[in-house]
């Protein structure tokens, strides 16, 4: 079911999207940004960054257990703890259609530090450890200039994800 | 000029910690070996935050609340079981407390909110036998 605030948030950035080209057009008098429409905020950036990294943790779980099925019963719920991140970020992120979306770089691209190619399971947890850390970390980092709300948002999954590196580290 | 946003969470902040300082207390006494010297370690932890929690409330302006005399805990603590149990209660509070500190728009407020929130966060996982989703976020924040 559609929230209400979701319905709301989904109006504002449609409306944003409308009213900043007409807006711009009247005040110059030339249609240039008709014929440019505006870029992502900053938030939305944001919000796009943090998605791309969620998912490769997602993925990087996905990649350890397919390959050490042994591990399913101990990542499994750090796996769906990710998913529920994932979710809730991309619930927030509406792009108006004529906007382009450009791929952001993977923070874990696959290769030898991917924790999916690790040679042992143990190795692989070891990578997912470090993983997390740098997950937390780079939420942090997101944090400076973004709305409130998805401020708050970021701390609580970094704090998951710091909590996920210890727990995965001692289990 | 006092920081009045500011030093409204720090005083959020503050009474997490000083009720913490005292839960500890209660359940420290339930537990004993490795259990009680973490105990141990994090009512010192508390005790050092409160000092350094209402330093930066005086910087801003404002005056630190003082502790209450007396914390009545949300359950009984008669057992190692219900200690742990409200050690998690107390660390979840702080962690609510330092997401406050999130919101603020003061960079450095917001960057030690996130920071600190961590280490509860993991504080209360450890004392709760578990991790969660979205640590210190009511449901009604998620959607």
């Amino acid at each position: 079911m559609t929230s209400w605030r979701a319905v709301s948030r989904r109006r504002v950035l449609t409306a944003g999207a409308i009213v900043l080209p007409l807006a711009a057009t009247a005040s110059c008098g030339v249609p240039e940004a008709l014929r440019k429409p505006p870029g992502l905020s900053a938030s939305v950036q944001t919000l796009r960054s943090s998605i791309t990294a969620e998912q490769a943790l997602v993925d990087d779980y996905r990649a350890v257990i397919r390959r050490y099925p042994q591990l399913s019963g101990r990542l499994d719920s750090f796996l769906s703890q990710h998913q529920q991140h994932l979710a809730q970020l991309q619930g927030r992120l509406v792009v108006p259609p004529h906007v382009t979306m450009t791929p952001v770089p993977s923070p874990s691209p696959a290769g030898p530090a991917s924790p999916g190619a690790a040679g042992t399971a143990d190795a692989a947890v070891a990578l997912l450890v470090k993983a997390e850390q740098n997950a937390a970390a780079a939420q942090l980092s997101r944090l400076d200039g973004a709305p409130a709300s998805l401020a708050q948002l970021l701390a609580s999954i970094a704090a998951s994800e710091a909590t996920h590196a210890v727990a995965l580290g001692q289990s | 000029m006092t920081d009045t946003q500011g030093v409204q969470a720090l005083q959020g902040v503050l009474a997490a910690e000083n009720a913490a300082v005292y839960g500890y207390g209660l359940a420290g006494a339930q537990l004993s070996g490795s259990q009680l010297t973490t105990a141990q370690q994090d009512w010192n932890l508390h005790r050092a935050a409160g000092v350094s929690v209402s330093s930066m409330i005086t910087e801003r302006g404002g005056t630190p609340a003082p502790a209450a005399a007396v914390y009545r805990p949300p359950f009984a603590v008669n057992s190692a079981a219900s200690a742990r149990a409200l050690a998690a209660v107390l660390e979840n509070g702080l962690v609510q407390a330092y997401l406050a500190l999130v919101a603020l728009d003061d960079a450095a407020l917001r960057a030690f909110g996130a920071s600190e929130m961590q280490a509860a966060a993991i504080r209360a996982a450890f004392w709760r036998g578990g991790t969660i989703p979205f640590p210190g976020l009511p449901a009604s924040a998620l959607r």
